[in-house]
C-alpha cells in the first residue's frame, strides 16, 4: 500500500471511460444539461447580434462615404438636438450665408467646395408614399464632384434640370422604382412630377443611415426644398496646402462658421447615427443580462441535480480507491467537454435565431434594422465565455460537495437532503429587499429619482431571500389545502387533490434554494413585462386623456409620419374657407429659446378654440399681438408675462414678450415647448409644413367637404377625432411590441428552466415515485403532484415578478414622469393575462416530465 | 419497548377476530403462474408454473436463492407486475384482468407494502406517512385503530418526526404501521429486515408476528434469512421458478435443513 494516489494516464482513461458510459446511459440527464446550456448561449448570442445589427454597419459606411473629405464648414449651433427613437442626434444649426461659398472658394489651398442643401422630400409613386418606419425623408443637391459627394451613382446619370431626380437604392427597392419611371416628390413647396434618372448608394450601403434620400439638380435644390442657403460646405484642400492653415483662413473669412476636419466630422456623424439606438442597445444589453441570469440559473440547477444523482457512483469510485481530486477532475473534465459541445451548438443556434429575432422586430413594426446582420467577434467571445464559465463553474460546487462526503456515507444513503439555506443568507436577503423597497418608495414619495437605484438591489435581495419566500408559499399552500379538506373527485378513482398537493408542496420545501432559483428567472422576466406594461399604459393613457379633454375638433388632418411635418401649408386655408368649418394648423421647428433647446410651434389664430392649452397665466389669444407662449413643462418656464425671450431657429432670431404660460401641450413625444402665431413663425422660418391641422366641422355635410380636400393633398391624412385619439398611443405601442416580443422570450427561457428542473428533480425521486405508485397513487396522481409543484413555483415567480414590476413602474412614474404624464394607468387586465399565461405555460412545460414520471415502471422505480 | 417482543413465539392464531372471515378460503392464490422476461432471443423464465395458496390470517415466508423467482412471485401476487400466463387472485379478484388504474386502487385498499429500505416519503412526517394510503382514498383513519397500531409499534412519540430524523428500525416500524392502517387483505414484506441490524430486525418481525396473531393480518414475507423466516407459520421454498418445498411451523434449524437440501 505504498502507491500514491496521483493520476496515471490509465486511471484518467478509466475514469473517462466510466464518465462516457455513464453519460450515454443517462441520456436524459445529458440532454437536459445540453439543452440548458444551448438555450442560454443561443439566447445571449442572438440578443447581442441584434444589438449590433441595430447600429449595423452605419459607422463603417459613414467613414467610407466621407473618406476623401478635407473640411466641413457649418453654421453656428442653435440648439442640441434631442434625437428620439430612430432620429439621428444632430445639432440644429444656422444656415450658411449665401455668399460664403464664393469666399471659401477664394481661400488659398482650397481646390474644391460644394454646398449641401437639404430639406424634406418624400417620394410618392402610384399614389402612395414610399418608405415607412423611422428613417427621415431627405431631399438634397447632387454634388457633381465625386470626391466631395458622400453618395455615389450606382446606375444611370446625375440629375439635370428641374424635373430629374436620383433616388437612393433603398427607395428604389422599397418603391420598385426603375430608371425612367415618373414619380411624384412631395417637398415643402408642394408636389412635383419628376423622372428618375439614376440610383445612388452611400458608402457600401444602399442608403445613408436613417435617411431616405432624393437628389435634385444642384441648381434646383434650394427652390425645391425651400432652403435658404446651404447647411454645410464640403471642402477639398489641395495636397500641397497646410490643412490647419486653410481651416484658420476659412474661419477668418466666413463669420459665424464652424470648421471641422474630415476625420472629426466622420466621428461626429458616427456618433449621430448610433445615438438614436442608444436606448434600444441599452435595452437589448439589459435584456441579454436578464437572459444570462435566467440561463445561468438553469445551468446551475441542472448541474447541481445531475451531479447529485451521481453521488453513489462517485462514492463507489472513492470507496475502491479513486482519490477525491481525481473524482473532481474527472467530473470537471467531463462537464467541460459537454460545455464546449453545448456552447458551440448554442452559438450556432444563436446565429440562426438572430434572424428570427429580426423578423420579430419587423412584425413589431420597428424597421430599425435596414442593413445586414452584423456578427462581431466580441459577441462570440462573450457567448462562449458565458457558456463555458457558467457551466464549468456550476459544476464546481456540487462536485466538491459530492466528493467531500465520506465514501461509506454516500453509499449508504441514497436520498440527498439539501442543506437548509443559512439563516444569515436569508436575513441578508430580506434586509437588502427591505432597503430596496424603502428606497424605491421614498423615491416615489419624495420625487427623488436618484433613489430609484434601489430597484437594482431588489434582484440580489430576491436571490438571497428566495428560500424564505418558498417557505412562505409552502405554508400558504398547506393552509389552503388543509382548509379544502380533501376535494373528492366525482370519479370513483377516489383521488384527492389534497394529499397530492401536500406531497407536492413538501417536495418544494425540501429544496427551497433550488425552488427559489428556479422561480427567480420567471420573476425577472415577469417583472420587466409588468414594468413596461405599466409605463406604456400610463404614457398611452396620458396622451389619450390629454386629447380627450383638450381637443375640441371634429376632424384631424395628420402628416404621413409622426416624425416630420408633411402637410402642405395651403391646405389649412382651403379647409378654413369652407362654410361653417374652422381649421387651424400647427407647424414645428427645432431651435432654442434663451439658449435652451426648444421646439417652437406656430399656430393659426383659431387654434385656441380647437385645442384648450389650459393657460395658467396670460392668454393664448394674445399671440396675435406678437408674443410667445411657454409650456409649463419646459425647463425654464418660470417667466412672467411681459418678460422678453430670445427665440432662435435656423432661419433667424427674434426677441418676443411672453404673453401666456400653458399647461397642456399637444400630445406626443416632442410637444411644442413654445407657441407663436403661425404668420410670425412663417416670416422667421419660411417654407414650414404643417404637422397637424385641427378642424371644427359639426355637420356631416361639411365633414364630407373636408375629406376630398385632404385626399387630393399628398402628405396629409384624414382622421376623425376618435381615430386620432386612438392613434396617439400607437407610437408607444410599436416600441412596446418589441419589448414584449423580447420579454416573452425571457419568460419562455425561464419556463424551460421550470421544466428542466422539474424533469431532473423527477429522476432524483424515482424511488419515491415508485413507492407512491406501489401504495396506491395512480399515474394521474403522480402527474398532478408534478404539475402542482410547477404551478406553485410558477405562481411564486410570477406574483413576485408582478409585484416588483408594479412597484418599480409606480415609483418611476411618480418620481420622474410627473411633468409629462398626468396619469398612472395600470392595465390590470393585460397584467392578469401575462400572469395567467406565465403560470399556464409553466404547467404546460411540466407536462412532459410529469408524463414521464407517471410512466415510470413501478418496479424499476422501487429497485432503483 | 424491547421487552414487549418475546424471543419465544407467542401462541399462534389466537385471536377471535378470525371468526369473521371464512378461514377455509385462501386470501390469495396463484394458479399455474408463469412470468417470462425478455424477448424471443434471450428469455428468462422467472416463474415456471407456480401454484400457491396464501392462507388467511397466516404468516407465510417465501424463501429461495437469488434469482429463484421469489421476488417476482411477490410482485405478481401484489399487483406490481403482471403474469405472462396463469392467474393471480386476491380475495375474489383476478389481478390478471385488471388495468393499471384498477391495480393501483387495489394496492391502495387491499394491499400493504413493506420494502427493504426507502419505505417512507422523506418530506412527510411519520404520522402523515402512516395515514398516506387512507388519505389517498380521502378517508381518515379510525382513531382507535390508529392508536392501536401506533401503540403496537411503539412509535407514539415519534409521530411528528421526519423519516430522516428516525433510526432505520424506527423507519421500518413506521412502514409496518402504514402497511397495517388500511386493514388490507394482505401485507407484503420484501426483505423487511434486510437493511436492519439483528435486534431492530427482530423487533420488526415481532410486530409482524403480533399483527398476524392479534389482528389476523394475512402476511407474506420474502426473505433469504432463515432466522427471519422462522417467525412465519409456513415457509414456501422457490427454486428455478417453481415451488420446491413447504415447511409448516418452521424453526431456524428446520429451515436450514431444507435449504441445505436445496443446494446443488
Amino acid at each position: 500500500m505504498t502507491s500514491t494516489l496521483s493520476s496515471t494516464p490509465s486511471t484518467a482513461g478509466t475514469l473517462f471511460a466510466i464518465a462516457w458510459k455513464n453519460a450515454l446511459q443517462n441520456r436524459s440527464r445529458l440532454v437536459l444539461t445540453v439543452v440548458a446550456v444551448v438555450l442560454s448561449v443561443a439566447f445571449l448570442t442572438a440578443t447581442l447580434i441584434v444589438a449590433d445589427s441595430v447600429t449595423g454597419t452605419a459607422a463603417e459606411d459613414v467613414a467610407e462615404a466621407n473618406a476623401s473629405l478635407s473640411l466641413v464648414v457649418e453654421g453656428e449651433i442653435i440648439s442640441e438636438g434631442d434625437g428620439g427613437p430612430g432620429e439621428a442626434l444632430e445639432s440644429v444649426r444656422a444656415n450658411i450665408e449665401k455668399g460664403a461659398i464664393e469666399i471659401v472658394r477664394g481661400v488659398d489651398g482650397v481646390s474644391a467646395v460644394e454646398p449641401v442643401i437639404a430639406g424634406f422630400a418624400k417620394v410618392v409613386a402610384g399614389g402612395s408614399a414610399i418608405g415607412g418606419g423611422t428613417a427621415s425623408d431627405v431631399g438634397r443637391n447632387w454634388i457633381p464632384n465625386d470626391l466631395l459627394n458622400p453618395f455615389k451613382l450606382l446606375e444611370g446619370s446625375a440629375p439635370s434640370g428641374s424635373d430629374e431626380i436620383v433616388i437612393d437604392q433603398s427607395l428604389a427597392e422599397a418603391g420598385d422604382i426603375a430608371i425612367g419611371d415618373t414619380v411624384e416628390v412631395l417637398t415643402s413647396t408642394g408636389v412635383r412630377q419628376t423622372s428618375v434618372v439614376g440610383v445612388a448608394g452611400y458608402g457600401n450601403a444602399k442608403a445613408a443611415p436613417l435617411q431616405r434620400t432624393v437628389f435634385f439638380d444642384q441648381d434646383h435644390t434650394a427652390e425645391a426644398t425651400a432652403q435658404q442657403g446651404a447647411g454645410q460646405l464640403r471642402v477639398l484642400v489641395s495636397a500641397e496646402a497646410e490643412l490647419a492653415q486653410v481651416s484658420a483662413d476659412i474661419a477668418a473669412a466666413v463669420r459665424g462658421s464652424e470648421i471641422t476636419a474630415g476625420p472629426a466630422f466622420i466621428t461626429r456623424q458616427q456618433d449621430a447615427v448610433s445615438s438614436p439606438f442608444a436606448f434600444l442597445s441599452l435595452f437589448l444589453i439589459a435584456f441579454a443580462g436578464v437572459a444570462t441570469v435566467a440561463g445561468a440559473t438553469i445551468i446551475f440547477n441542472t448541474l447541481t441535480i445531475a451531479i447529485g444523482q451521481r453521488r453513489r457512483e462517485l462514492a463507489l469510485l472513492r470507496a475502491i480507491g479513486v482519490a477525491r481530486r481525481q473524482v473532481v477532475v474527472s467530473v470537471l473534465v467531463e462537464t467541460s467537454i459537454v460545455a464546449l459541445f453545448a456552447t458551440i451548438i448554442g452559438i450556432a443556434v444563436g446565429l440562426l435565431g438572430a434572424g428570427g429575432l429580426r423578423s420579430l422586430m419587423d412584425i413589431a413594426g420597428l424597421s430599425f434594422i435596414d442593413g445586414p446582420t452584423v456578427v462581431r467577434a466580441p459577441t462570440i467571445v462573450i457567448a462562449a465565455l458565458v457558456g463555458l464559465v457558467v457551466t464549468i463553474g456550476s459544476a464546481w460546487a456540487p462536485t466538491r460537495t459530492v466528493s467531500s462526503a465520506a465514501p461509506v456515507e454516500a453509499l449508504r444513503s441514497s436520498q440527498i437532503e439539501a442543506a437548509a439555506p443559512s439563516q444569515r443568507r436569508v436575513l441578508i436577503g430580506l434586509l437588502t429587499m427591505g432597503a430596496a423597497v424603502t428606497m424605491v418608495v421614498a423615491a416615489a414619495l419624495s420625487k427623488a429619482p436618484i433613489l430609484l437605484a434601489g430597484l437594482a438591489l431588489i434582484v440580489p435581495g430576491l436571490a438571497l431571500a428566495g428560500p424564505a419566500f418558498v417557505a412562505g408559499s409552502v405554508k400558504v399552500c398547506k393552509r389552503f389545502l388543509a382548509s379544502t379538506n380533501g376535494i373528492k373527485s366525482t370519479k370513483n378513482m377516489g383521488r384527492t387533490k389534497r394529499v397530492e398537493g401536500e406531497i407536492a408542496v413538501t417536495n418544494l420545501d425540501r429544496n427551497r434554494r433550488r425552488a427559489a432559483s428556479t422561480s427567480l428567472g420567471l420573476t425577472l422576466g415577469v417583472a420587466l413585462v409588468a414594468f413596461f406594461t405599466v409605463i406604456a399604459g400610463s404614457l398611452n393613457a396620458s396622451f389619450t386623456s390629454t386629447l380627450e379633454n383638450q381637443l375640441n375638433a371634429d376632424l384631424v388632418v395628420t402628416s404621413v409620419s409622426t416624425e416630420v411635418s408633411t402637410i402642405e401649408p395651403g391646405l389649412v386655408r382651403r379647409i378654413d374657407s369652407l362654410d361653417t368649418v374652422t381649421a387651424a394648423g400647427l407647424s414645428l421647428v427645432e431651435g432654442s429659446v434663451d439658449g435652451e433647446g426648444a421646439i417652437v410651434g406656430g399656430i393659426d389664430e383659431s387654434m385656441p378654440s380647437l385645442f384648450d392649452f389650459v393657460t395658467t397665466k396670460g392668454s393664448i389669444a394674445n399671440l396675435t399681438t406678437g408674443g410667445v407662449a411657454i409650456w409649463s413643462g419646459f425647463e425654464s418656464a418660470d417667466r412672467s408675462i411681459g418678460d422678453s425671450v430670445e427665440i432662435r431657429v435656423p432661419g433667424g432670431v427674434l426677441t418676443l414678450p411672453v404673453v401666456a404660460i400653458f399647461d397642456e401641450s399637444l400630445a406626443g413625444f416632442d410637444p411644442p415647448t413654445h407657441l407663436l402665431n403661425s404668420e410670425l413663425l412663417d416670416a422667421l422660418q419660411p417654407g414650414l409644413l404643417d404637422s397637424v391641422i385641427f378642424v371644427k366641422a359639426e355637420s356631416e355635410t361639411s365633414q364630407e367637404l373636408v375629406r376630398p380636400l385632404v385626399a387630393e393633398t399628398p402628405g396629409s391624412l384624414f382622421e376623425t377625432r376618435n381615430g386620432y385619439i386612438g392613434a396617439a398611443g400607437a407610437e408607444v405601442d410599436s416600441i412596446l411590441n418589441l419589448i414584449y416580443a423580447l420579454l416573452a422570450l425571457t419568460v419562455l427561457i425561464a419556463i424551460v428552466g421550470v421544466a428542466n428542473t422539474t424533469a431532473l428533480a423527477i429522476t432524483e425521486r424515482i424511488t419515491e415515485i415508485g413507492l407512491l405508485r406501489s401504495i396506491g397513487v395512480t399515474r394521474r396522481g403522480i402527474r398532478s403532484i408534478i404539475r402542482f409543484e410547477a404551478a406553485v413555483l410558477a405562481a411564486l415567480g410570477t406574483l413576485m415578478g408582478l409585484a416588483v414590476g408594479l412597484l418599480g413602474s409606480w415609483a418611476l412614474l411618480r418620481a420622474a414622469g410627473e411633468s409629462t404624464l398626468n396619469t398612472i394607468a395600470v392595465p390590470w387586465i393585460q397584467l392578469g393575462l401575462v400572469g395567467a399565461a406565465s403560470i399556464a405555460m409553466s404547467i404546460a412545460a411540466a407536462a412532459l416530465p410529469a408524463w414521464r414520471a407517471a410512466r415510470l415502471p413501478t418496479l424499476d422505480a422501487i429497485a432503483a | 419497548m424491547i421487552g414487549t417482543v418475546s424471543k419465544v413465539h407467542p401462541p399462534k392464531r389466537a385471536d377471535a377476530r378470525l371468526a369473521r372471515k371464512e378461514v377455509s378460503k385462501p386470501a390469495a392464490r396463484l394458479v399455474d403462474a408463469r412470468k417470462i422476461y425478455g424477448t424471443a432471443d434471450a428469455t428468462v423464465v422467472a416463474l415456471d408454473g407456480v401454484d400457491l395458496e396464501i392462507k388467511r390470517a397466516e404468516f407465510t415466508a417465501i424463501m429461495g436463492p437469488s434469482g429463484s423467482g421469489k421476488s417476482t412471485l411477490m410482485h405478481c401476487l401484489a399487483g406490481l407486475d403482471q403474469l405472462t400466463s396463469g392467474v393471480a387472485i386476491i380475495e375474489d379478484t383476478d389481478l390478471t384482468a385488471m388495468t393499471d388504474n384498477e391495480l393501483t386502487l387495489l394496492r391502495r385498499s387491499e394491499i400493504g407494502f413493506i420494502f427493504q429500505a426507502f419505505n417512507l416519503i422523506p418530506s412527510l412526517s411519520a404520522r402523515e406517512n402512516i395515514v398516506l394510503p387512507l388519505s389517498l382514498s380521502g378517508k381518515s383513519p379510525r382513531s382507535d385503530l390508529f392508536e392501536e397500531v401506533v401503540d403496537l409499534l411503539g412509535i407514539a412519540e415519534r409521530l411528528e418526526h421526519r423519516p430522516s430524523e428516525l433510526s432505520g428500525g424506527q423507519q421500518q416500524r413506521v412502514a409496518v404501521a402504514r402497511a397495517l392502517i388500511a386493514e388490507p387483505a394482505i401485507v407484503f414484506a420484501d426483505e423487511p429486515t434486510g437493511a436492519l441490524d439483528s435486534q431492530a430486525g427482530a423487533e420488526v418481525l415481532g410486530f409482524l408476528r403480533r399483527a398476524v396473531d392479534d389482528r389476523g393480518q394475512t402476511t407474506v414475507m420474502v426473505t433469504h434469512d432463515p432466522s427471519a423466516a422462522a417467525w412465519a407459520d409456513r415457509v414456501v421454498f422457490i427454486v428455478d421458478g417453481k415451488v420446491n418445498d413447504q415447511l409448516q411451523d418452521p424453526s431456524a434449524d428446520s429451515i436450514l435443513d431444507v435449504m441445505r437440501g436445496l443446494q446443488p
